[in-house]
């Protein structure tokens, strides 16, 4: 079944997995995640870079969570556009793989403006920054949990 | 020598000992064993492990860094980074939870090339954090309160990044450098940055 593809308002939550190995995803000194967690891979058809997220629309933080997450933060739309990046959303239908999500949303670079590296690295800098923690619930990430 | 290191004792890269050590004849190595005993089974098998690369020279660095050579005693690492490294070496795919890929062996040679070319300016640097990408490649790091200094793997080159939070008025500052030949005297200038060696130093543009 395929989903629909959707704008995403500019104030909606889209989630973002902190891995817990290894443990220095989380910069303890600056109570955020390390830019590595918001580096995507490299789509070879459009030559953009994208990190996966969930869209609060159709998956809960619960839902976003496994044993690998030490966090769960949060970025909007707005702040994606704020560094250089879009957000759009990109559903996986069922029988392809990590499918069904109608959750899956990609950062990615503006369509047709690929980032340089320089741009890249810093507009990842900025989402880590920016981020909010979702889970723990108290904002005390356990590092290494 | 106790015999259950005689296995070891060929395979420990020079490279990757202390200076002291180097100057240690082959003769003397077992002098060490009390050193790796100390250190744990996690590095003895993360030393044999990037040595296996390290040392065949199909694998070995494509570029080294200028104003070094390969007789230079170079790379020293730390216990701590050892082990991160041997853990982010062994991550299998989807070490995420989701789609990542296990992190390249280049990267991790890349890793070690760097680290040997600010360990010959800055021996006594803070261990660096070793994080992988979801695209197998890898990123060095290092953080206090309010500055980052970052070196990501962009195949082949680098990119840095430093973070400055100092100003809580203007925001963060960012300055990046791209690094396609690998330049021990940009390393530990970007280095010398984050440590405030010389509080004059801004080796890259302000954005």
């Amino acid at each position: 079944m395929a989903f629909p593809v959707e704008s995403i308002p500019d104030d909606d939550r889209l989630f973002r997995n902190v891995p817990n190995k290894p443990e220095d995803f989380w910069v303890a000194a600056q109570n955020r995640p390390s830019s590595a967690a918001f580096k995507g891979k490299k789509d070879e058809s459009d030559r953009r870079f994208r990190t996966s997220v969930n869209w609060q629309k159709y998956k809960t933080v619960e839902e976003c969570r496994h044993p690998k997450s030490m966090a769960i933060v949060a970025v909007t739309p707005i702040q994606c556009r704020s560094t250089g990046k879009e957000a759009e959303h990109t559903p996986i239908p069922d029988g392809q793989p990590y499918g069904p999500n109608r959750a899956h949303s990609d950062i990615c670079d503006p369509y047709g403006k690929p980032m340089s590296k320089n741009q890249d690295s810093v507009a990842s800098s900025k989402l880590a920054e920016v981020a909010v923690v979702v889970w723990p619930e108290d904002g005390k990430v356990i590092i290494g949990s | 020598m106790s015999s259950s290191y005689a296995p070891l004792q060929n395979q420990i890269p020079y490279q990757l000992l202390g200076p002291i050590q180097q100057q240690q004849d082959v003769g003397a190595l077992g002098q060490l064993t009390g050193h790796f005993q100390q250190a744990g089974g996690v590095f003895r098998q993360a030393l044999v492990s990037i040595s296996r690369s390290y040392l065949n020279l199909e694998n070995s660095f494509s570029g080294i860094a200028k104003g070094l050579s390969r007789v230079e005693p170079f790379l020293i690492l730390s216990p701590i980074e050892a082990e991160r490294l041997l853990l982010v070496q062994g991550l299998e795919r989807g070490w995420d939870g989701d789609a990542a890929e296990p992190v390249e062996a280049g990267s991790i040679e890349a890793a070690l090339e760097l680290l040997r070319a600010l360990k010959t300016e800055h021996a006594a640097a803070q261990d660096a954090r070793v994080l992988p990408i979801a695209d197998g490649r890898i990123q060095l790091e290092w953080h206090d309160t309010d500055r980052s200094l970052e070196f990501e793997f962009t195949r082949p080159g680098w990119v840095a990044i430093g973070l400055d939070r100092a100003d809580q008025n203007t925001g963060t500052k960012y300055y990046t450098m791209e690094i396609n030949q690998l330049e021990a005297s940009k390393v530990s200038a970007a280095y010398d940055w984050f440590v405030r060696r010389d509080p004059k130093i801004a080796p890259w543009p302000s954005r």
